[in-house]
């Protein structure tokens, strides 16, 4: 049993909660933050921390996504990537993460087909924590437990 | 209000890394690294319990850490190179107020 606290912002009504990440070709730990995603099964990078990880959007397949703008081909990162919920090392998995890749216009007018997603200001995206990633917390399935009324939010397991 | 933008924030201080199967590499974290994400979890809350005192810096990037902003700038890696000998230092761009969300 275990748990970690999540961060409320009340402006914005979100919860997020800050990761330990395991990066995949670097030597580095990532610390990085993540709003929580109860709509996403699939959890998702920006592209600022997955080249941070070690992963080359560039480099990356795509696949059908279903998202907000309908279905679109989204760049998939094809491993696992481990992620750290506290300090006692509970350990959750990222299996398979979108990376949010933006591209200009230009590019995607060469790229039909394959990353669809646009950038129309120079913001980062944000990390989300999906679904999948309750789903696996020490080998055991999480419990998510959100209390607007006093801005608690809770993963325990 | 305002919004940060999360952003990946590397940790110094891993001791050794060794490769299992797949992609993943699983990695021995150091006391160091474990003081540098418990200061990064208290300087993210407190960053979104605070918004109110970012909200002079929308549109840039603000590094926080120790219950302050420590400095603003234009772009990420800019804080990042300036205070990545700070341990959990928390960097994100500030939303201007107001933006819609739909993830």
């Amino acid at each position: 049993m275990g748990q970690v606290e999540l961060v409320f912002d009340r402006a914005k009504l979100q919860f997020s909660v800050a990761l330990l990440l395991v990066p995949v070709k670097t030597s580095q730990l990532v610390n990085a933050e993540f709003l929580v995603d109860t709509g996403s099964n699939t959890s998702g990078l920006s592209e600022e921390t997955a080249r941070k990880l070690g992963i080359d959007p560039d480099s990356l397949p795509s696949e059908p996504t279903m998202g907000i703008g309908g279905i679109t081909q989204e760049a998939i990162y094809r491993g696992t990537v481990e992620a750290y919920l506290n300090a006692n090392l509970d350990k959750t998995l990222l299996k398979e993460p979108r990376v949010f890749f933006p591209i200009t216009r230009k590019a995607r007018k060469k790229m039909i087909g394959k990353v669809v997603a646009q950038r129309i200001q120079e913001f980062p995206s944000p990390n989300l924590l999906g679904m999948d990633a309750l789903s696996s917390i020490n080998g055991t399935r999480g419990k998510l437990h959100l209390d607007l009324e006093t801005g608690t939010g809770i993963i325990e397991w | 209000m305002v919004g940060y933008e999360p952003q990946g924030h590397i940790v110094p201080n891993v001791r050794s890394l060794s490769a299992m199967a797949g992609a993943a590499v699983s990695t021995q974290v150091s006391a160091d690294a474990i003081e540098a994400f418990r200061s990064y979890q208290d300087n993210l809350r407190w960053a979104k319990e605070n918004g109110r005192k970012l909200e002079r810096f929308a549109g840039k990037y603000v590094a926080v850490a120790n219950g302050r902003v420590l400095e603003a700038a234009k772009t990420a890696a800019e804080l990042e190179a300036k205070y990545n000998n700070v341990p959990g230092v928390y960097i994100a761009v500030v939303v201007r107020r107001g933006l819609r969300w739909i993830l």
